[in-house]
């Protein structure tokens, strides 16, 4: 048997999956399901890795991300039955993204308010500046990890992701405008935080000297 | 640079785990099997009468009331040849065996391995994965082969490293089996059966394997981290 599973192996162009083909103990009659989780990880795991980053940011810990990220392809591959070939993979598992992540977060974290966030715009939103090019990936990571989850979220999948309104909306599960209004306090919150980033390296002061 | 396009390059410079892949395929392979296995159940139940299936279950999967050689070779079945010589002497040696409760001392493994073969225990100290420590380490025998066999242990947790000397040419391409990484010009083999993972590479003169019943990519990357040392080593033929 062991030598028909070797034979039966599928011609892969990643080792990982080769192994993966030899490392299991598959019984006859697998072909079948074989053949489905072939054309699922055709599909899906194309964007495991935006899938990983887009989950670092929201839970603001890679090893959470890390399993937050096997256990959504866990759940996708359970009902990927569901999934109609064709349609937008991408926008479905980060659905499954979201729901896994607001799961957890009620179990890791005290969920932040949307009241919360209204305070924290407050405090922090300034008039839109130009922001300079200089800011390292770091200064940004940590500006973005500052604003409230809700509209961190939508700039997010808007922003990095490019994904439409329409696919934002139905992902996180909010309407439309409210996906709107998210973008536009989180993209000004980003904005001032990486102002007063720039501030911290005199850039304002060099400015003010030039005009 | 636009701050939409400053955060775009920020996100996606965040480096992503080489080994999130290997995890993620493992866990959905292992449920792709979990479900073919539930669904051959609901199909067979009607057809196979309980008593003949429950037999059956006991016969192939249970070690329980099974001679251990029985047991051997049933589990070792289910990998290739070339795997069955690691994981029979993983089975036979390390997991059939009342372990004392401390540690055999350094010295005694040292004269047990053999002036060709005490370097192992470093290489295999220095690189052990957190929790676990050498519990034993000699020469064995088991049907007819020689080997060099370090067992660590933590808990309840038993892995061994088994370096078979090589016979007749032996090497993993002949074993028809494929690489599943290679690492710095080594190619690294694994495969799994009943609770056993075993990940092995080969010299020109050794082949080498770690049996663990962690999960297949643990036990590779397990292998990963002690190959170069165990490599170093073994013996120059």
């Amino acid at each position: 048997m062991t030598a028909m599973v070797f034979q039966s192996r599928m011609q892969r162009s990643d080792t990982v999956d080769k192994w993966l083909d030899s490392a299991g103990v598959l019984a006859s009659g697998q072909s079948a399901n074989r053949s489905n989780t072939d054309q699922f990880e055709l599909e899906a795991m194309p964007h495991m890795n935006d899938l990983f980053r887009t989950a670092t940011r929201l839970l603001g810990d890679r090893s959470r991300a890390e399993d937050v990220v096997q256990e959504v392809y866990l759940q996708a591959w359970k009902s990927y039955h569901r999934f109609e070939p064709g349609t937008n993979c991408r926008a479905w598992l980060y659905k499954i993204l979201f729901h896994c992540v607001n799961h957890h977060r009620r179990k890791w974290f005290r969920f932040p308010l949307l009241r919360e966030a209204e305070e924290f715009l407050e405090a922090n939103l300034i008039q839109p500046a130009v922001v300079p090019d200089f800011l390292t990936d770091q200064d940004v990571l940590a500006a973005l990890d500052k604003i409230p989850s809700d509209y961190r979220s939508v700039v997010l999948l808007v922003d990095v992701e490019e994904f439409a309104y329409k696919d934002a909306a139905e992902i996180i599960g909010v309407p439309i405008g409210t996906i709107m209004s998210r973008l536009s306090r989180g993209r000004k919150a980003l904005r001032g935080l990486l102002e007063e980033v720039a501030m911290s390296y005199g850039v304002r002061k060099q400015r003010e000297e030039a005009i | 640079m636009s701050e939409n396009n400053l955060l775009k390059r920020a996100v996606h410079a965040q480096e992503v785990p080489p080994q999130l892949q290997l995890r993620v395929l493992t866990a959905i392979r292992a449920e792709a099997q979990k479900s073919v296995r539930s669904s051959a159940w609901r199909w067979m139940a009607p057809s196979l009468a309980a008593a003949a299936f429950a037999a059956f279950a006991v016969a192939f999967f249970l070690p329980r009331g099974q001679s251990p050689d029985s047991y051997i070779a049933t589990v070792t079945s289910r990998v290739s040849n070339l795997m069955r010589v690691g994981m029979g002497d993983h089975i036979h040696c390390a997991v059939f065996r009342k372990y004392p409760k401390t540690p055999d001392p350094v010295e005694k493994m040292k004269r047990e391995l053999g002036p060709e073969y005490f370097p192992l225990m470093a290489a295999v100290n220095a690189n052990a994965p957190a929790g676990f420590a050498l519990q034993m380490a000699h020469q064995c025998r088991f049907q007819g082969r020689g080997f060099i066999h370090l067992v660590l242990k933590n808990g309840e947790k038993i892995m061994s490293v088994v370096v078979a000397p090589k016979q007749d040419k032996e090497t993993f391409a002949a074993d028809r089996l494929v690489p599943a990484m290679s690492h710095s010009g080594i190619a690294f083999y694994q495969q799994g059966a009943a609770e056993f993972q075993i990940a092995a590479f080969e010299n020109g003169s050794h082949l080498v394997y770690l049996i663990s019943s962690e999960p297949a990519y643990k036990n590779l990357r397990m292998m990963l981290a002690m190959s170069a040392g165990l490599n170093e080593a073994l013996p120059k033929s």
